[in-house]
């Protein structure tokens, strides 16, 4: 702890040791998150290889609007670094931009996600107990789409406080520790994605 | 160990374009009439690291964040690993 401290406590030592106070925080949390998605994840993976049959996922999911999906939660996270950059500078003006773009493109994720699920429920009937495909498929996208619709929810708060002109070239913490959330979610998705769309 | 993150700015834009070529490659290997199960978990796996490597900073902050990082995965895929029991 000492050496997490130390490392990055620059000329403003008080603030260099709450955030990296924060962001060990932040870490941890993220640590049991891998464990959360890494225990789906497998379980997922030991189902789908042990059971005699499995539909291809591309027979009943619709791989491009997904693949589209995957670029658009790809480049929300090039938003949430550019908005993280813009505000080490002191540049507010693109911080909430940046956030704003970030948001936009998190609600358009949740609203592809819905589309999805009302599509895959009514015409290709699937559901959470009609069959392992169905039960799997909703358990590791619906959880992540739940995380997403949290960090949509802190995006919120972050970007009201960008707006009130919270954060600053000294104070960019909560910015950073937000992004690393979104980054997070990003990459579960990339994972998400291949073994569940594409394998 | 210096204050790196506060020196280091990675390149977000080639990331942000290597994330996306990989993910049109990934899209494109599947309609290959080729074994590409393999490929794609390498790809994916690529991916994941261009992202907590450079967007959350992995490679330049301290390398305790690291450590859990990576830390929860070999402890989450070992304790999964009851499954195959």
């Amino acid at each position: 702890m000492e050496q997490v401290v130390s490392a990055h406590a620059g000329p403003d030592t008080r603030a260099g040791v709450n955030r990296e106070r924060l962001k060990l925080g932040m870490w941890l949390f993220l640590g049991s998150e891998v464990m959360f998605f890494s225990g789906l994840i497998i379980a997922y993976l030991v189902l789908r290889f042990r059971s005699p049959t499995w539909p291809h996922p591309a027979e009943s999911l619709d791989v491009p609007i997904t693949a589209m999906n995957t670029f658009f939660l790809i480049v929300s996270s090039y938003t949430v670094v550019r908005s993280l950059e813009a505000i080490r500078r002191g540049d507010t003006e693109r911080l909430q931009t940046g956030l704003a773009q970030t948001l936009i493109l998190g609600v358009t994720f949740l609203s592809i996600q819905a589309y999805e699920y009302n599509h895959l429920i009514t015409v290709e009937g699937l559901s959470l107990n009609g069959s392992l495909f169905g039960a799997t498929f909703f358990t590791l996208t619906g959880f992540h789409g739940f995380h997403v619709l949290i960090g949509v929810l802190v995006l919120l708060w972050v970007l009201s406080k960008a707006m009130r002109g919270d954060f600053s070239k000294d104070n960019w913490i909560g910015v950073e520790i937000f992004g690393l959330y979104w980054h997070f979610v990003d990459l579960v998705w990339i994972i998400l994605f291949t073994i569940v769309y594409l394998i | 160990m210096q204050d790196t993150h506060e020196t280091h700015h990675p390149n977000y834009t080639a990331v942000f374009f290597a994330l996306v070529v990989l993910t049109i490659i990934e899209v494109g290997v599947t309609y290959l009439p080729i074994p590409h199960t393999l490929i794609l978990l390498v790809l994916s796996a690529i991916k994941a690291a261009l992202v907590a490597l450079f967007f959350m900073h992995l490679k330049y902050d301290s390398r305790w964040y690291a450590f859990i990082f990576v830390g929860a995965i070999v402890m989450g895929f070992l304790f999964s690993m009851v499954l195959l029991i």
